[in-house]
């Protein structure tokens, strides 16, 4: 039998066949338009969660929520954002550019990958499933620490769902990772060699390499927990010999290389769009690669700074130092070569790369916040304060959310067919960048002035007001600038399709084929001869966009 | 109100946290008034503005701000910050500089101008790979050569006439119980001798909790099963604010320490007014 007996599609009943056809698509074009769609959803929710975070904080001695309630919205606040929202908004992005930027028709399993996007709701439904249960949702924080998430101290069903909801997100992204490193690796297009693919598909690949090698210990952790509460064993029972440190190392070497998985996507997503808008190659190609590469190998190697304060040996300590020093060495070539890429480049603002300058000048502030923290005197005082959730917000909001709406921006007319308003854009990224600073950089000055992290209110006498205040302002200005990201999202759906093949003279093979492009994906290649396939192309003297196209 | 009625708040009664009467309510509001225009423009200006507030911040809370050291650990803490402080704004200046410099100085001019394709410059790439290893070992030795006095404390050597003071410290849910090397002890406040080490030991006994005097020196967790050590020291008598850093459930924010620095004579004395 040909290929060309197979049906594309079985025969559905006709009623409800639009949405049928969205539920068993395995097309990867559509499953990343399903995840981009349930992730904005979930970061909605754990924006709205972190507003009311924000409201009970705004003034000393505020008594808005209960501690139970506030315990629960920043476990679930964190837990949203870093599992439902970062990973998976990778996912999306990584579902439809990668096939696309390789010259491939799908994934290399399509089936699997909408499985694996299919478990993302249902691990996040099952999470939230807590709020509506005696006791309430998981209250433990997203490190769920032990032997506070024993049942003993939190014997709500909401931990267990918790529990549960980890593990079927954590069995979605293996699955998402197998799928992009066999793509990667096997359906790359003739000429298509390692040092030729785009640095988006470059971070993939690493990306996907962690989650593989990293998410089992993350199973195993909450594994052990789950088996503490539920069948009682003594894992990390001290009172029966279990070790309540253990959790903390294995949880933290899943954790660390976390931390990579939710930005280095966004480091390889700004490498395209900086040589694009400069019309320049990217400064260092082979260095971005490798320096990614090297991220991914030593992020195995740092876990233990989570925990200088647990009493470690003092040289296991040093060790980790150490380390924590050396990978912000590619992580500083990383930004010298964006710096070197701008440099003396033809630069054009447009959103997209307002927001890929942002995420730049953002990282590199979360980037030196973070060396303080690598130092074990430093950490000493700074572990644990206020100081460290302004860390890890210039490193997730600065870094990965500035970096999802670049890649927003400039990807919109590929997805869509239509482009995304650029002056709603503008109000957007500086009401968003405004926003954020107001609300995390007085967060680095409140962990020096010594406030701890999670405390549901703080006394009058602590003098630590009017930062908190500030900071309050400044969370709802970014509620404001997501609403108008919204508005501009509405308008643009509703506009005309009048993108074209290749609106911003694109360097990578999404930008040959049409927008948004039909299923799989091209009827024919250019040929690859260098890391920028579209541009020879081009600069060979060949039309990519109908003749007469506008451009914006 | 409800953690205050809860089986965990077993410990002496602390007061009602959000019981603030009418007065206080309205000065609040003024509060917020006087401070929004300036902290407005306060907080928008980046890494140089902080560094700026910082500097004046031990004014605004004076007894949980490590950088208005309270003796020699968090002094030499302070050392750390500082130096780091001035590396990293230098770097964020020069960096961040040169980034925006180049987005004012590169911008597009006409549509079509084709910038020289330049891929790389092994000797910069050679430099800026060197050039933050230099200075980050810099760093990690600053922090190796200082770390073990931090964690145990002055050597015997440094130590002659000012016998160290072991106090042991026991966290639970929401409160701290300190013993005194005669065995009796105190909680929620702790007195110790000024001039003096204190050799902290620290455990817990339900889940984990963390001690933190800012202004006294390092932080360590109170971890049930394990015996953790640490020290501080208070170079000048007065009252330092401390509380819990390890989220350890509904009453966390509740959990503070009070650490009053007396003359060695009066901790004679308050020893022996302890039952």
């Amino acid at each position: 039998m040909s290929s060309a007996d197979l049906p594309l599609s079985r025969p559905v009943p006709r009623s409800y066949g639009k949405v049928w056809e969205w539920v068993t698509t395995t097309d990867h074009k559509r499953i990343a338009i399903l995840y981009f769609f349930t992730t904005f959803i979930f970061f909605g929710i754990g924006g709205l969660m972190a507003l009311l975070i924000r409201t009970q904080l705004a003034e000393p001695n505020n008594n808005l929520l209960t501690a139970q309630q506030y315990d629960q919205l920043f476990t679930m606040h964190g837990t949203t954002m870093i599992f439902l929202f970062v990973i998976p908004v990778w996912s999306a992005f990584g579902n439809f550019m990668v096939p696309l930027m390789i010259g491939a028709k799908d994934m290399a399993f399509p089936r699997i990958n909408a499985f694996a996007f299919w478990l993302v709701p249902l691990g996040g439904l099952v999470m939230y499933s807590g709020f509506l249960l005696p006791g309430g949702a998981a209250s433990d924080g997203w490190t769920g620490y032990v032997p506070l998430a024993e049942k003993l101290y939190t014997p709500q069903v909401g931990q267990d769902l918790w529990i549960l909801g980890l593990h079927i997100l954590g069995i979605s992204s293996v699955m998402g990772a197998v799928n992009f490193l066999v793509t990667i690796h096997r359906m790359r297009a003739p000429g298509m060699t390692w040092f030729r693919i785009p640095l988006f598909v470059w971070s993939m690949e690493v990306t996907s390499a962690l989650v593989l090698l990293a998410s089992p210990f993350l199973a195993a952790a909450l594994a052990m927990v789950l088996l503490d509460r539920q069948l009682g064993t003594n894992f990390f029972n001290p009172a029966s010999g279990g070790n309540a440190v253990l959790y903390q190392l294995i949880f933290w070497f899943y954790s660390h290389p976390a931390v990579y998985i939710m930005v280095l996507p966004g480091f390889g997503l700004i490498s395209e769009i900086l040589p694009v808008f400069t019309r320049k190659p990217i400064f260092g190609y082979r260095a971005m690669a490798v320096s990614m590469a090297a991220i991914g190998v030593l992020g195995f190697m740092v876990f233990a700074h989570h925990m200088f304060t647990v009493g470690l040996p003092l040289p296991v300590q040093i060790f980790f130092m150490a380390s924590t020093m050396v990978i912000a060495v590619p992580t500083g070539v990383k930004i010298f070569n964006w710096l070197g890429t701008l440099w003396g480049g033809s630069i054009r603002f447009t959103t997209s790369m307002l927001f890929a300058v942002g995420f730049v000048l953002m990282f590199l502030i979360g980037g030196l916040d973070g060396v303080f923290l690598s130092s074990l005197g430093i950490d000493y005082e700074l572990n644990g304060t206020y100081w460290v959730v302004a860390h890890i917000h210039y490193v997730l909001v600065g870094g990965s959310l500035f970096a999802v709406f670049a890649g927003l921006y400039y990807w919109w007319p590929k997805i869509f067919g239509r482009y995304l308003g650029e002056r709603l854009g503008k109000w957007h990224f500086w009401l968003l960048i405004i926003g954020f600073n107001l609300t995390f950089m007085p967060m680095h000055i409140l962990g020096v002035l010594g406030m701890p992290r999670r405390i549901a209110t703080y006394g009058i006498d602590r003098g630590w007001g009017a930062l908190n205040l500030t900071s309050t302002i400044g969370s709802f200005i970014i509620g404001l600038a997501i609403l108008v990201f919204l508005y501009n999202v509405v308008l643009s759906l509703h506009g005309p399709k009048t993108a074209p093949n290749d609106p911003w003279e694109g360097n990578s093979l999404e930008w040959y084929t049409t927008s948004p492009p039909p299923p799989y994906n091209f009827e024919d290649l250019p040929p690859i001869t260098s890391d920028r396939p579209l541009r020879d192309w081009r600069l060979s003297g060949h039309q990519i966009n109908p003749p007469g196209t506008a451009l914006p | 109100m409800a953690i205050l009625d809860s089986p965990f708040g077993a410990g002496p009664t602390v007061s009602p946290r959000w019981d603030l009467g009418q007065g206080v309510a309205e000065d609040r509001l003024k509060t917020r008034g006087a401070h929004l225009g300036g902290k407005l423009l306060a907080a928008t200006s980046l890494g140089i503005l902080s560094a700026g507030i910082l500097t004046f911040s031990p004014a605004l809370a004076a007894n949980t701000n490590f950088l208005n050291p309270g003796g020699p650990p968090a002094r030499t803490i302070d050392m750390l910050f500082y130096v780091f402080l001035v590396c990293s704004i230098v770097v964020l200046l020069g960096v961040g500089g040169a980034i925006l410099y180049a987005c004012f100085r590169f911008r597009r001019r006409s549509d079509d101008e084709m910038p020289a394709q330049v891929r790389g410059n092994k000797r910069l790439e050679r430099a800026w790979i060197a050039g933050p290893a230099v200075l980050l070992f810099a760093l990690f030795i600053l922090n190796v050569v200082n770390v073990g006095y931090l964690r145990s404390g002055p050597s015997a050597a440094t130590t002659a006439g000012r016998d160290p003071v072991a106090i042991h410290v026991t966290g639970q849910q929401f409160y701290w119980t300190f013993t005194y090397p005669d065995g009796k002890s105190s909680i929620r406040t702790m007195e110790i001798p000024v001039n003096t080490p204190i050799g902290l030991t620290t455990t817990s006994k339900d889940v984990i909790h963390g001690f933190w005097v800012p202004a006294l020196g390092a932080k360590i967790d109170a971890l049930p099963g394990i015996t953790n050590h640490a020290f501080i020291e208070a170079s000048e008598t007065g009252i330092f604010q401390g509380q819990c850093y390890e989220f350890c459930g509904v009453g966390h924010d509740t959990m503070l320490i009070t650490v009053k620095v007396v003359s060695m004579t009066q901790y004679q004395s308050y020893l022996g007014s302890l039952s």
